[in-house]
């Protein structure tokens, strides 16, 4: 082999082992920002859902009572069973910075659902029994 | 040592210093950006705990012969001092109902969205906000509300 070639072997050798290094060394640099991102949105999920259940959907009954009400089919506020949905819809929008997609989803005899998560990196709080049938879950996760 | 190779040699000592001066800047930028990133992240996680503590301390938290509920009280918002917290601001905004875009004082109470809870800015384009949903609860109309709780923090 020519003094040239090995010298290319080389360097073509050298340029291998950085792109080797960098390919390695790219998960750790990007991991901390996701797990901090992630932090504050798991702890934004689990106050939220507190926040929907205790708000006042309309004068002396909030959204938690409403969906059990509605779940016996008897409501206290008018049309509330049909618009729950999106009410809490409008409430969460109100809420959330526009970045962060969402949904809500009450899982039971009368079941609610607002927005629609669909990425890869998906954040949720933990359920919430609100009866023996129905349960309440929020995803989120970042645009 | 032919003329040639004594040519060589200096050049090859000149580049290798060059590459270890700019290697030596190198390193003592991404240290000095290291330590400052540090103390960005202290003060973010400080920011992260304030936003988990703060609606469940007694300065902010209702509660009612021993009734305790998971709302911020939004009369304690009103007179609330809060110690030093270094450089951020922290205030609690109203965002439904949405309500006449005023700072609240016992003046402006309940028609008012913001409520300054402590203010401490640093002149700096570094900032980082992050916030956290609340439930406000107004003892006065027994309503309940929802409010975002923002840390503002400055680099």
């Amino acid at each position: 082999m020519a003094k040239g070639q090995l010298e290319s072997l080389g360097l073509v050798l050298i340029v291998l082992l950085l792109a080797v290094l960098l390919v390695f060394s790219l998960p750790f640099i990007l991991k901390e920002d996701t797990q901090k991102g992630g932090d504050t949105l798991r702890l934004k999920a689990d106050a939220l859902r507190n926040v929907l259940l205790q708000t006042d959907l309309c004068p002396g009954v909030t959204v938690k009572e409403e969906i059990l009400n509605c779940e016996f089919d008897n409501p206290r506020c008018p049309e509330s069973c049909d618009k729950l949905g999106s009410k809490v819809d409008e409430m969460i929008k109100t809420t959330l910075e526009p970045n962060i997609i969402y949904e809500f989803r009450v899982e039971g005899r009368n079941a609610v659902k607002a927005g629609n998560v669909s990425c890869l990196n998906t954040f949720s709080s933990a359920s919430q029994p609100l009866s023996e049938n129905s349960k309440v879950f929020l995803d989120l996760c970042e645009k | 040592m032919r003329k040639g190779q004594f040519h060589e040699s200096v050049i090859v000592i000149l580049i290798f210093t060059i590459i270890f001066g700019i290697a030596l800047l190198g390193i003592y930028k991404y240290n000095t950006n290291s330590i400052q990133d540090i103390q960005n992240d202290l003060e973010e996680s400080k920011s992260g705990s304030l936003l988990s503590q703060l609606p469940m301390s007694p300065y902010l938290h209702y509660s009612e012969l021993s009734d305790e509920k998971e709302m911020v009280d939004t009369i304690k918002l009103l007179n609330l001092e809060l110690e030093d917290l270094g450089f951020r601001t922290i205030e609690v905004k109203q965002v439904y109902p949405r309500v006449n875009s005023l700072e609240c004082n016992k003046e402006t109470y309940p028609n008012c969205d913001t409520y300054s809870l402590y203010n401490k800015v640093k002149a700096s384009q570094d900032k980082k906000i992050i916030s956290i949903p609340v439930s406000l609860y107004f003892p006065l109309t027994q309503e309940t509300k929802i409010g975002n709780l923002v840390v503002t923090t400055y680099g």
